[in-house]
């Protein structure tokens, strides 16, 4: 820490050194000999001290931004939701769809009747 | 780099409601009076501070911890908004609009003068440019550390220096009058 230093600490913060940066602060005040050195940042940080303070935020605003955090809650669950919708839609159809399955006897009489020669009598029968 | 509202985020994105809560009151106040310092219009600010919120719930199930405190990632988000803004306002309005100087002449009440001087100091900061308003805004109104402030305004901490020095100068020169009325009341 130098003298221009110090300098362009008071110059950028003022005259406060509570906004001083903290790894310079105890460095920075050994160069604070007399009320002059600070004397022109003092005056401006008065000044600034005038400036009206913001009005706090709404009750509004706080119910309004705390009501888009459920809504976005929702919409994050929602393809998770879809997801596991799908999967119980899934289970069902194909549960479903195994109750009408052809049995195992059905599934022998086709495979019968598709691949073996006719039975003797029918033939006859037709001829 | 540490951050202390990782876990907080973290709970957002997983979907809890009260770390949503305590996030808004922990930071509401400080980006909304961000925004107020930067535009000086309070509907203005609301809009800005609510898209911030908007964004955070957005982000947070997707936040990467270790890549920027989250606080200085709304910080950052808050002021390119109000850039957006105050662009737009440059396009559309007088660019001398709402600088302009009230009359500085002395009035015989002193609730008057006081506010007369209020609103001398906030066009002096209103007149300043956007980025040395917002980095005196950040360290001096919000008093911000170096570090946190310079990484809201994607800046190394020798440029926001500069900013708030330049800052400062101009600021004393355009309330130079008002310092020796001061002196002279005081």
């Amino acid at each position: 820490m130098d003298r221009d230093r110090f300098e362009a600490i008071v110059a950028a913060y003022g005259a406060d050194s509570r906004r001083w940066p903290a790894g310079e602060r105890e460095a920075a005040l050994r160069f604070v000999a007399g009320d002059d050195d600070l004397a022109d940042a003092r005056a401006l940080d008065a000044l600034l001290a005038l400036a009206p303070s913001p009005p706090p935020p709404s009750d509004l605003l706080v119910a309004r931004v705390l009501r888009e955090a459920a809504r976005s809650r929702q919409s994050n669950l929602a393809p998770a939701i879809a997801l596991a919708a799908c999967m119980v839609m899934g289970v069902i159809v194909g549960f479903g769809v195994g109750l009408r399955a052809p049995s195992g006897e059905d599934v022998d009489w086709m495979l019968t009747a598709a691949f073996e020669a006719p039975d003797s009598d029918w033939i006859e029968g037709e001829l | 780099m540490s951050d202390p509202d990782a876990d907080l985020v973290r709970r957002v994105g997983a979907g809890d409601s009260g770390a949503a809560e305590t996030l808004v009151r922990k930071h509401l106040t400080r980006i909304h009076a961000l925004a107020q310092r930067m535009l000086g219009d309070r509907a203005e600010a609301e809009d800005v501070a609510q898209e911030v919120f908007f964004r955070a719930w957005r982000e947070a199930p997707k936040w990467v911890p270790g890549r920027a405190k989250f606080e200085t990632w709304m910080h950052r988000v808050a002021l390119n908004l109000c850039y957006d803004r105050l662009r737009r306002r440059r396009e559309t309005t007088d660019p001398d609009a709402g600088i302009a100087m009230p009359d500085p002449a002395p009035g015989a009440d002193e609730m008057w003068h006081a506010q007369q001087r209020s609103q001398r100091v906030q066009s002096a900061l209103a007149a300043l440019p956007e980025r040395q308003r917002a980095a005196i805004a950040l360290c001096h109104f919000e008093e911000m550390s170096q570090a946190d402030a310079a990484a809201s305004l994607n800046l190394s901490v020798d440029a926001l220096e500069s900013l708030l020095a330049r800052g400062r100068r101009t600021l004393r020169a355009s309330l130079a009058d008002m310092k020796e009325t001061g002196r002279g009341h005081g």
